[in-house]
C-alpha cells in the first residue's frame, strides 16, 4: 500500500500528537502520586513506620 | 471543552467526576495508577477497579455527563476478574475504560475502602493501595500483569503492608478456588 507524503506527514503528525499526551498523562499522575504516596506510604528513611 | 481521548489523564478524571455525581464507587487501576506509584509505564486507557458497578451503570453515568459511549462487553471472566468495558467516542477518536470487578464481593468492598484518595486538578480522584494493585494483578490472567505486579513490590516492598497482602492472598485462594491465586502471588513475592 502506498500513502502519499501528506499521508506520511499527517499520520507523523498524529503519531507525536498522542505521545505527547500520553507523556502529559504519565507526568500528571507521577506528580498526583507524589503527596498521596507519601502520607500513606512513609519512607523509611524519614524515621516512620509502615502504615 | 471536547474530551482529548488521547489523553489518558482526561479520560480518567472526566470517568470519575461522571461516577461521582451518579454516586458510582471506582479507584484507579491500571497503567496510570503505576504513575501514581512512582513506576510510569505509559498508557493509553484509563481502568478503574470496582465493586459494583456495571458497565451499563457506568455507561448512563457517562451519558449523564454528555460523554458519548458505547458498552463494548460486560461481565468477561479473565481468572479472577469480571472486567466490562466501555468506549468512549469523540471527534473520530476513541478510549477504553475498562471496569474490572474481583470475583469475590468481600475483597471487591475492601478494594475500594482501602483506596488512597486525592485531588488532581480540583477533581477527587480514587486510586486502588498499592497491596490491592499487586493482588488484583494476581487475580488477572496474563503475564505483563505479574510484571507490573513486580515492578510495584520491587518499589514499595519495604513499605507495603506484607501481613495484610499475605493475609488477602490466602483468603482469595479459597474465595477464588479456580484460579491460582497462590501460585501467581508467589511469583510476584518471590
Amino acid at each position: 500500500m502506498q500513502i502519499t507524503r501528506e499521508e506520511l506527514e499527517q499520520r507523523l503528525r498524529r503519531a507525536s500528537e498522542v505521545r505527547r499526551a500520553l507523556r502529559r498523562a504519565t507526568n500528571r499522575f507521577l506528580a498526583f502520586g507524589e503527596q498521596l504516596m507519601r502520607e500513606r506510604y512513609p519512607a523509611k528513611v524519614d524515621g516512620a513506620e509502615p502504615r | 471543552m471536547a474530551l482529548n481521548l488521547d489523553d489518558p489523564s482526561e479520560v480518567a478524571l472526566a470517568a470519575s467526576a461522571a461516577f461521582d455525581r451518579a454516586g458510582l464507587q471506582a479507584a484507579l487501576y491500571g497503567g496510570l495508577a503505576l504513575a501514581v506509584y512512582g513506576e510510569p509505564r505509559e498508557t493509553r486507557d484509563a481502568d478503574l477497579a470496582v465493586a459494583t458497578v456495571s458497565v451499563g451503570e457506568a455507561k448512563a453515568a457517562l451519558d449523564a455527563a454528555g460523554i458519548a459511549s458505547v458498552v463494548a462487553f460486560s461481565d468477561m471472566r479473565f481468572g479472577g476478574l469480571s472486567i466490562g468495558r466501555v468506549t468512549i467516542v469523540g471527534g473520530g477518536k476513541l478510549n477504553m475504560i475498562d471496569l474490572v470487578t474481583p470475583r469475590c464481593s468481600r475483597y471487591a468492598g475492601a478494594v475500594l475502602t482501602r483506596s488512597l484518595r486525592g485531588a488532581l486538578e480540583g477533581q477527587e480522584l480514587s486510586v486502588v493501595a498499592a497491596e490491592d494493585f499487586i493482588l488484583l494483578k494476581t487475580l488477572s490472567t496474563r503475564d505483563h500483569d505479574l510484571v507490573d505486579a513486580r515492578t510495584v513490590w520491587h518499589a514499595l516492598r519495604d513499605r507495603l503492608d506484607r501481613e495484610l497482602m499475605d493475609r488477602e492472598a490466602g483468603l482469595l485462594a479459597v474465595e477464588i478456588a479456580d484460579h491460582d491465586v497462590r501460585g501467581r502471588y508467589s511469583s510476584v513475592i518471590s
